[in-house]
């Protein structure tokens, strides 16, 4: 390219960024009632991070108009119940699940919270898990992995790389179609003991994340952060019994009591009777952390759990996978806790099942449902019907097109 | 350690069972021998022990020679050697004590033995810190140190070496168990049911209101500076409902201490006894309200006084089942609440200099190794004496100024005859943080530039030692330093130790353990040790090395400690420690003489450690059996805080299986940390007892408040719309022209651009630059479309379009440009043949003419103004005409055209 044509090219760049800036600012000064054309083309684009084709959006119309809003955006997810227009919403689900969905959960699965980690299998898991209607409550304790199909890529699933979600990911496939995302489960994947697993808990990118180093509490606050929609902070409890807070835990840091009575137990004393539910998961590596698996030693509680014991000698010293809820009583009994499990157990499925089957983790994922989609928390109402009716059955699905339909612009 | 308990019956002295812990490292019983003391007055010099100024501390005076006969035995020859040689001094005790002076003549210097016999009568050979000896000094009686406690110390020291010399000691200590007096629990104060009762005085309108004016910014659900719990500053802004105050109190007991109500008027202004967490936050520059943070908490400190001062003191809950009482003050020990358990335990054989930090005021640190002269240390700088013993450093030093640090080169550089050529540096220190660099903990050194002959300090993570030796002779940068990898320096309490001798070199022992440390240098001499440095802690000699943080104790040894010696120092701990003994023999179902034992010690300035909960018998015919335990808490001074509680889930039986004579049943092994309120100031200490879900046959359960849950409130109002974010923005930009987001040219531009394109819908942070990135993408897309390289064609894209024309002809109709903006039209704004444009897109008319409209046009409509003229694209694109007047020009046209579309709101927002 000559420097006149460079120049030239500049030039009609320029104009091209000048008129997109005018054009962005115009939409801002359009303010209209919005019919049946405009809920529809909203709803898809919530749902599905695109715009409609112009037969979806007129068929989508039309369902609106008929009262069924709710009806017209499950078309999007579940695109087989779109009748002659399957083809035509397969392309719309694909972006929903590869890409809506896919960005959603994404920054649950890595330390930095980061959007821009690539496709891996606890990312994977959730979508294969809403797309085929898994009950989310087994979110942290299901025998349950996704993963590409036989032959879809050319890398299989490992335990030592992500390069087998890495491909899908680069070659664009389409995560909406059940023949190429599969379920299968961990135990046959992972080398993991059925009852090792642990739902996305247990996926080689959670454990990537949160296992590595560590005493792996980090996996717990995590899951707490991404499930509970809230952080220790938010849930902090110091009137908590402190008999199972370890001994690496300083009781008097930098020398002043005070701030782990006032800060530190008010987390630890319930996170870690909690968290011991995670005794047994190591992530092995030697120098390159991406290139480690994850491993489990039943019966034998790993090294790092007993780190830096001489911190308060007096403290609790774990033997084995045994958990305890205390977050049932006090302050925290208001998070909702399943009456019908035993607030106790071994391992990290029976406390992934204690977590996900309270009522905190049900509204969280309204919650998030609700921000993906409707860009805002949902209203009181909102929160509590939907919620109530996604515990009914926790079809995370029908969440999504609940909250598409809330939010329409009606 | 492992404690011993043996039973012996004393009924000379108190006329009761007592036990006697034997603190040692066999876990055998030993009969400990009670040598009952003699009941002699020392008399003072003085004539009293009070008033007697200090005889001066420093180095003794010339010790008077000794004129008498050899010693008889062993025993006297270890009398001398360890006591008498270093109390004859005329001002220690020589002056008085001495041969025709005031009985007990023990540093007499016509007869060693008879000195020694006397020295027996003020001896106690079974517990050498009861000695009169000690107790003489300890009060005051002609003390020669800065302290009376450093006083008792030394001379304990020196009672325990003679007898340790000849096997007489027990190389640890025997200590007595006795029951304490009975103690009900005082009264004290509750929190009202309501924040509403005691009207006038009430948490609504006394605390509550300043709560809310100041902190409902964050400890509010509806904060707006970020919500913070607990949520003691809720205001629904409804003063018709009470919930938001009801929700607020319980969220705030736990941050106010009605013990307050009872601090003077003046003692309010200083803040120093105000115990209540909302007004200590404060003081401690807790986003204070004000510039002055002292007001701000005086203010906080004197509402909650008003609310407290109105509340009855009453006795605890009756209903509660509960233990004796006792008082935990510095006495306990004499007024018999409790029983002092620490000392004895180190391994100090090698021992040329220690400092314990028991003074608590002054400025002054004394030696109290009890080797002459003693390093006495002065304070310099920001250092403050802490609770439990210890001093914070914060900047400032305790530096030794009067030259008697040349002993430590003395006794360790082989230069000297005797030196020893090996040495270790001991101590418990907290850092303050793990971010400090090249902070001096302990030095032996001139200045920062001149050397040192050693210094311990700290480099972030890591402990550093350097020293002067042969093989090291550049002190400053010979370092070794425990690995970055390890992290073994941490902001809590360590046990730190460094050994040298010429063969292993240098070594840094952590709690007990050695570190990865490796010498890279041979061991080397220390012949050139320079006598003239001072030592120092806390900082260098020249002020230019300050750590921060806290020492509780620091020991120089003339000897490289073994690690097992280091280990035991390690489990000797530091500080203070005593058994306290809650009687609970008045509960049905326990018998008599039956307690719950702790081991206590202070932890810091702001709490207690309590450890070791045993269930023990005084009387060993009695063997418990079947007693049950439940729901054990620490109260404290009539109430049960809520943090700590470490056994609140014990559940265990005392059995006659697990029961011991000797050792009781230990309830658990965990400790844990109590929350300091009044301190253990002799007069006003902080009082303990226990309470219990069951025990024995008695119970009452514990009822937690039911917890109310904060209210639900709508979300704040937020814009409606959003962006798309960047994968969605490429999706679209591919539904909406076909173009694959696998396409090369595609990848090449989205993989360069991912990071620039927006990551968040929220609308509000869309930038400039977010617009530049999806300009670049939009170009790309439209330019493969146009290039015929994604699934739809061209022409059928365009249809009617006749991209062989060029620039001149293709664009100079209206038709024609409409054939380039109708599938734009249709395919990015939804603008439908039957139904029209969609209200909540761009107005159709609009794009259309900044797109293609043929001649100068009005933007907004100004007439006879020219600030609104433009050009559409198309028109600006084929100003270059005729020089542009190709066919690539008219590709280009439209592929402007398209990604002016493609990367408008029109597309981008949701």
């Amino acid at each position: 390219m000559n420097r006149s044509m460079q120049a030239n090219n500049n030039k009609h760049k320029a104009c091209v960024f000048s008129l997109v800036a005018v054009l962005t600012l115009s939409i801002f000064s359009s303010a209209s009632v919005a019919g049946p054309r405009e809920q529809a083309k909203r709803i898809h684009d919530r749902l599905s991070g695109t715009p409609p084709t112009e037969a979806v959006l007129n068929d989508m119309a039309t369902q609106i108009s008929g009262g069924d809003a709710f009806g017209a955006a499950m078309k999007i997810l579940s695109p087989t119940t779109a009748g002659a227009l399957e083809s035509e919403y397969r392309n719309s689900a694909r972006n929903f699940y590869s890409v809506t969905l896919k960005n959603m959960v994404t920054p649950w699965t890595n330390e930095a919270q980061t959007v821009f980690a690539p496709l891996n299998d606890y990312t994977a898991t959730v979508i294969g898990m809403v797309r085929d209607e898994v009950p989310f409550n087994q979110l942290l304790s299901a025998n349950i992995l996704y993963k590409g199909a036989t032959g879809v890529v050319s890398a299989e699933y490992s335990r030592d790389n992500n390069t087998h979600y890495e491909q899908l990911e680069d070659q664009n496939i389409d995560l909406s179609d059940p023949g190429n995302l599969v379920a299968v489960t961990q135990d046959a994947w992972t080398g993991l003991p059925p009852n090792a697993t642990a739902g996305v808990m247990t996926t080689r990118a959670a454990a990537r994340a949160f296992f590595i180093d560590g005493t792996n509490r980090a996996m717990f606050r995590f899951t707490v952060l991404n499930h509970f929609c809230n952080d220790l902070e938010q849930i902090k409890d110091n009137s908590r019994a402190p008999d199972r807070v370890r001994q690496d835990v300083s009781r008097s840091p930098g020398g002043d009591s005070r701030i782990y009575m006032n800060a530190c137990v008010a987390c630890h004393a319930g996170m870690d009777p909690l968290a011991q539910a995670y005794a047994y998961y190591e992530w092995q590596y030697n120098n390159d952390p991406d290139t480690g698996r994850l491993i489990y030693t039943d019966g034998s509680v790993q090294p790092k759990n007993l780190i830096n014991a001489d911190t308060f000698k007096y403290g609790f010293v774990i033997t084995d996978d045994r958990w305890d809820n205390y977050w049932r009583e006090g302050p925290n009994s208001l998070l909702g806790w399943d009456t019908g499990l035993p607030a106790s157990g071994n391992g990290a499925k029976s406390m992934g099942r204690e977590l996900a089957n309270s009522d905190i983790f049900a509204s969280c994922q309204v919650k998030k449902v609700y921000r993906t989609v409707c860009f805002r928390e949902p209203t009181v109402s909102e929160l509590n019907a939907t919620t109530s009716s996604f515990q009914a059955g926790y079809n995370l699905k029908r969440v999504f097109a609940q909250a598409a339909a809330d939010c329409r612009g009606n | 350690m492992n404690a011993a308990i043996t039973i012996i019956t004393d009924n000379s002295l108190r006329n009761m069972w007592r036990h006697v812990i034997h603190c040692c490292h066999e876990s055998t019983f030993i009969l400990a021998v009670l040598i009952i003391p003699a009941i002699l007055s020392l008399a003072g010099c003085g004539g009293g022990a009070s008033n007697e100024a200090n005889p001066g501390a420093g180095s003794t005076t010339a010790p008077t020679g000794y004129f008498g006969p050899p010693e008889r035995d062993p025993f006297v020859a270890a009398y001398k050697e360890y006591v008498w040689d270093n109390l004859v001094a005329s001002n220690r005790c020589g002056g008085c004590h001495g041969t025709g002076g005031q009985a007990p003549t023990f540093v007499r210097n016509d007869d060693i033995n008879r000195a020694a016999d006397q020295a027996l009568t003020v001896t106690n050979t079974t517990f050498p810190e009861q000695s009169i000896l000690v107790s003489k000094v300890g009060g005051g009686h002609n003390c020669w140190l800065s302290n009376n406690s450093s006083c008792a110390t030394v001379m304990t020291g020196y009672i325990q070496d003679w007898l340790n010399a000849v096997g007489a000691g027990v190389g640890g200590r025997d200590i007595v168990l006795t029951a304490p007096p009975d103690r009900d629990i005082s009264s004290s104060r509750t929190f009202p049911a309501s924040p509403f009762d005691n009207p006038g005085n009430s948490f609504a309108e006394t605390v509550y209101p300043l709560l809310v004016a100041n902190c409902s910014g964050c400890h509010s659900p509806i904060g707006t500076a970020g919500r913070q719990q607990p949520y003691f500053a809720y205001d629904d802004g409804d003063p018709t409902t009470d919930n938001d105050v009801i929700s607020s109190y319980e969220a705030a007991k736990a941050k106010m201490d009605l013990s307050d109500a009872d601090i003077s008027p003046f003692d309010l202004t200083t803040l120093d006894q105000v115990n209540s967490l909302l007004a200590v936050r404060v003081r401690e520059l807790h986003n204070c309200w004000t510039a002055d943070c002292a007001s701000d908490a005086f203010d906080m400190a004197t509402a909650i006084r008003a609310f407290a001062g109105v509340i009855p003191s009453v006795v605890v809950d009756p209903t509660l089942v509960t233990s004796r009482a006792l008082l935990f003050s510095e006495d306990c020990d004499s007024l018999g609440y409790c029983v002092v358990a620490s000392g004895g335990n180190r391994y100090e054989n090698n021992l040329i200099a220690l400092w314990e930090f028991k003074e608590g005021t002054g400025t002054t640190v004394d030696d109290v190794s009890g080797v002459n002269p003693p390093i006495n240390l002065e304070l310099s700088g920001n250092v403050n004496w802490l609770g439990g013993y210890g001093l914070e450093f914060n900047g400032g030093k305790a530096q030794d100024i009067s030259g008697a640090s040349s002993r430590l080169n003395a006794s360790i550089n082989p230069a000297v005859a005797g030196g020893s050529g090996r040495y270790s540096i001991e101590a418990w220190v907290v850092p303050d943080n793990v971010t400090q660099e090249e902070s001096n903990i302990v030095s032996y050194s001139g200045n920062n530039d001149t050397g040192r002959n050693f210094t311990l300090g700290q480099t972030m993570y890591n402990y550093d030692y350097m020293h002067l030796s042969t093989t090291t002779p550049d002190p400053i940068n010979d370092v070794l330093s425990t690995p970055d990898a390890d992290e073994v320096l941490q902001a809590t309490q360590q046990h730190v130790v460094t050994t040298f001798d010429p063969v292993n070199g240098r070594r840094i022992y952590v709690n007990g353990a050695l570190t990865n440390a490796v010498d890279p240098f041979a061991g080397g001499g220390l012949t050139d040790w320079d006598d003239t440095y001072a030592f120092v802690l806390g900082n260098e000699v020249s002020d230019d090395r300050p750590w921060l943080g806290k020492m509780r104790l620091v020991a120089i040894h003339d000897e490289a400690l073994t690690h097992e010696q280091i280990l035991q120092n390690f489990e000797a701990g530091v500080g203070e420690k005593y058994f306290l003994l809650f009687g609970i023999g008045h509960i049905p179902g326990i018998p008599a003489d039956s307690y719950i034992m702790f081991e206590v010690s202070q932890f810091d300035s702001y709490s207690y450690l309590f450890y070791k909960p045993t269930f023990i018998n005084l009387d060993p015919t009695v063997v418990p059996n079947g007693i049950a335990i439940q729901g054990m808490r620490i109260g404290v001074n009539g109430s049960v805080p809520v943090v700590g509680q470490a056994y609140s889930r014990l559940d265990t039986v005392i059995d006659g299986s697990n029961y011991t004579v000797a050792e009781g049943q230990p309830l658990s092994n965990l400790g844990t940390v109590i929350p300091l309120e009044r301190g253990m100031q002799a007069g006003n200490p902080d009082e303990f007892f226990l309470t219990f879900e069951v025990l024995g046959t008695a119970s009452q359960p514990f009822i937690e408040p039911t917890p109310s849950a904060p209210p639900l409130i709508d979300p704040a109002p937020v814009p409606d719309i959003g962006f798309r974010t960047f994968e969605e923005i490429s999706a679209s930009m591919s539904a909406l022209t076909g173009v694959s987001a696998s396409n090369s040219a595609v990848r090449a531009t989205y993989s360069t651009y991912i990071q620039q394109l927006p990551s968040v819908e929220n609308i509000e942070g869309f930038l400039p630059s977010h617009q530049m990135a999806i300009a670049q993408l939009a170009l790309t897309y439209c330019s493969e479309l146009v290039d015929n390289n994604g699934s739809i064609g061209r022409d059928t894209y365009f249809p009617g379009f006749d991209f062989n024309q060029t620039a001149g002809t293709a664009f100079d109709t209206m038709p024609e440009r409409q054939s380039v903006l109708d599938p734009l039209m249709q395919r990015m704004l939804n603008v439908d043949p039957v139904n029209g444009s969609l209200v909540t897109q761009p107005d159709e008319a609009e794009m259309r003419g900044l797109l293609g409209a043929n001649g100068p046009q009005n933007l907004l409509g100004l007439v006879g103004d020219t600030s609104d003229d433009f050009n559409s694209l198309i028109d600006t694109m084929t100003l270059c005409l005729p020089g542009c007047n190709t066919t690539a020009r008219t590709r280009e046209v439209v592929k402007a055209s398209c990604a002016a579309v493609l990367g408008s709101a029109a597309t981008m927002v949701q």
